[in-house]
């Protein structure tokens, strides 16, 4: 039996076609050489599946993993990932959520589980300490994420959590998220869609298990300590007082803020989506992961007829994917639009981008009008709802808006107006106006995502500095850096919020001094910074490897001609394309790649992936 | 000369409540934008500071017409 601290070393393997499950352990130089979360998940997925099978099949594996730190006295120590791989883009997904269920998943004693095959038919997993039972979900198949979560806490325990698909997920909608506490979301990928061609509606989870520590006096003194520092300034901050939708204001002032379909970067509608537009009309509260000193949530209701609702958000990238996208600048729809997200289940950046790249289609003339049922053009607030619960659906025009915004533009002969990366939509930062994140864009391992490396950051947001966005130069090593960082953050079980500004050097980009005290104290492994970093790029390369096995090739670290031939005309990135070429090769040069994109021997050899 | 001023999210507190974080200021010739914004009390150490949407140079004096903007360098969406 492992006796290691912070993770337990035992991982859940769960058959749903017998209804078996499996208790299995971790060697402890695999725990520390993956840290845990992602990192841990991939090792599992290259070791246990086909990258090339098919994502909706029962080959694929799902799998939740928390990290070490989750569950542990470090602020923000509760997030997991999902990871899988992803029918909406073939490739990996790598989504991650906060709220309560990652603690509640740590205190059933298990660090991972993992789902295989499939049910046949509707079931959720009740996970209760050590105790494992498969009850039937026949009663709750067609509920929205809010009932599905009542109705199984009502007959399991109130006191459980619970994560889950809507009806997006069961119709294998490729933009379906899984849902925990009713309104976080592990959202990107179409990750809902594989649970739900598992037939596996939710997993509820119960336990009174604690991680060990190593030294846990001065674990719980620095967590203590973290705790009121972060709790202190966090009471000034734009994140308490906005949350992220603070940001349109600024990504507009940049020029990139994405405005219909990314066709412009900066969006005359913009003061009425922002931060003091949403706290003035619908902000209840700020809200709070479990026991987060930075509470960024926003709680918020809607009482303007016709868009009643309360619920959790919008956050920045529903702002922009489901407003200055789609031309709608009514905070009254976006925000129940996100709200209709959250219940059926979806994640709104692919929702949102998906329907403006159909706007901008129908209004080119390419989509007919028979085909929608209706005009949609860019503005529509209403058009924009109504297609967000249709593609929940699958309704009419629905079901191929369900597919994303990549095969809806290719099947009407038209990729180009498809604004993705490896098919997934980009997130709210128009790359014309910020290089470092095109490079980002087209090197992430699940396509186009502002959180697998998120240099914005420092582009953008000027934390840990201020770097000059419209520049190619160094963007190859920093991304890289970047990327390593953020994987290991994902691995750890901490949330990013908290990791940019306190967990590594402010001198060092992304050096991770705190973070290395932060992991030792917890597991007793003797990670150094290198050692730690070094395990996020060990993760990155395995991951893309996984990509390479699934088909992946140097020809789709790429981006959208628009963004690489079609410059920007307003604001301070007005004639700017991302010139990709000139920071790919170096990318690759740095990685220790060859000039295909793929990990050398050597490289390999170093990061022990031989 | 005139310049605008767009001080956004948590630093709309830096200019009067019914300016909503927008304003025209009339500066003279010389003015750099750290200065201008040190002068409404803008802690320049922890900001971000651009013109017309970009970084400007050190002691760059500001133009007829430009947008400063700052916001708290604080993060992330």
């Amino acid at each position: 039996m492992n006796t290691l601290n912070g993770w337990y070393g035992r991982i859940l393997r769960v058959n749903l076609t017998n209804q078996t499950y499996k208790v299995e352990t971790i060697d402890p130089q695999t725990a520390k050489d993956y840290v845990g979360g992602r990192g841990w998940a991939i090792k599992y997925l290259m070791d246990g599946m086909d990258p090339a099978a098919d994502a909706l099949s029962p080959e694929n594996m799902l799998i939740f993993a928390t990290g070490p730190l989750t569950g542990s006295p470090a602020p923000t120590g509760n997030r997991y990932m999902v990871v899988t791989k992803s029918p909406l883009t073939g490739i990996l997904s790598n989504s991650n959520s906060g709220g309560d269920f990652p603690t509640w998943m740590k205190r059933t004693g298990f660090d991972m589980f993992i789902f295989e095959g499939k049910a046949e038919s509707p079931v959720y997993l009740w996970i209760n300490n050590d105790e494992i039972e498969f009850r039937s979900a026949d009663h709750v198949w067609g509920a929205q994420v809010p009932e599905t979560t009542d109705t199984l806490l009502a007959e399991t325990d109130k006191k459980a959590k619970v994560a889950c698909i809507g009806p997006a997920g069961e119709n294998l909608v490729k933009s379906a998220a899984i849902m925990n506490d009713k309104d976080r979301a592990a959202a990107r990928s179409g990750v809902g869609a594989v649970m739900g061609s598992k037939n596996l509606k939710a997993v509820v989870c119960q336990g009174s298990h604690k991680i060990g520590m190593a030294d846990s006096g001065n674990m719980r003194s620095l967590s203590r300590e973290m705790h009121k520092t972060v709790g202190e300034a966090s009471k000034t901050s734009v994140l308490r007082i906005y949350g992220t939708p603070y940001v349109p204001d600024v990504t507009n002032e940049l020029g990139i803020l994405p405005t219909r379909n990314f066709q412009t970067g900066r969006f005359e509608g913009v003061e009425n989506i922002n931060g003091h537009a949403l706290n003035e009309n619908f902000l209840i509260r700020p809200g709070a992961c479990f026991k987060c000193p930075i509470v960024c949530n926003r709680i918020t209701k809607v009482e303007t007829p016709g868009y009643e609702g309360e619920g959790e958000g919008p956050e920045y990238e529903s702002i922009g994917a489901l407003g200055s996208a789609c031309g709608v600048d009514n905070l009254a729809a976006i925000t129940k639009a996100n709200y209709y997200c959250n219940e059926y289940g979806m994640d709104t950046i692919t929702v949102g981008m998906t329907i403006a790249c159909a706007m901008e289609m129908y209004e080119a003339g390419i989509i007919p009008e028979s085909d929608i049922g209706k005009p949609l053009k860019f503005g529509d607030a209403d058009g924009m709802i109504e297609f967000v619960i249709k593609t929940a659906l699958r309704e009419g025009f629905g079901d191929k808006l369900a597919e994303g915004s990549y095969a809806l533009a290719e099947s009407y002969g038209h990729p180009e107006y498809s604004i993705t990366a490896k098919k997934l939509e980009f997130p709210g930062y128009d790359p014309r106006g910020a290089k470092g994140m095109g490079l980002l864009y087209a090197t992430s391992n699940i396509g186009a995502s502002h959180m697998s490396g998120d240099l914005a950051y420092a582009e953008v947001f000027g934390t840990p500095e201020k770097l000059d966005p419209l520049t190619t130069e160094n963007k190859a090593e920093l991304i890289a850096r970047f990327e390593d960082a953020f994987t290991l953050i994902d691995a750890t079980g901490l949330c990013v919020f908290l990791s940019v500004r306190y967990v590594f050097d402010d001198d060092v980009m992304l050096w991770p001094t705190r973070m290395t005290e932060l992991m030792n104290l917890t597991t007793g492994a003797d990670y150094t910074p290198e050692t730690l970093l070094q395990a996020g790029e060990r993760v990155f390369n395995l991951e893309r490897l996984f990509l390479l096995k699934a088909g992946v090739t140097k020809a789709d670290d790429t981006l959208p001609k628009r963004i690489l031939e079609e410059p920007l005309t307003v604001g301070p990135a007005a004639g700017h394309v991302v010139e990709l070429d000139q920071m790919l090769p170096r990318f690759y040069e740095v990685r220790g790649w060859n000039e295909d994109g793929v990990p050398t021997p050597e490289k390999l050899a170093e990061l022990g992936l031989s | 000369m005139k310049v605008e001023v767009k001080l956004i999210a948590t630093y709309r507190e830096y200019l009067p409540p019914e300016c909503k974080g927008k304003t025209m200021m009339e500066v003279e010739e010389g003015t750099t934008a750290v200065s201008l914004l040190t002068s409404l009390g803008v802690p320049i150490e922890e900001s971000v500071v651009l013109v017309n949407g970009r970084s400007p140079q050190p002691n760059e004096p500001l133009t007829e017409g430009v947008t400063i903007a700052s916001f708290s360098a604080i993060a992330g969406g």
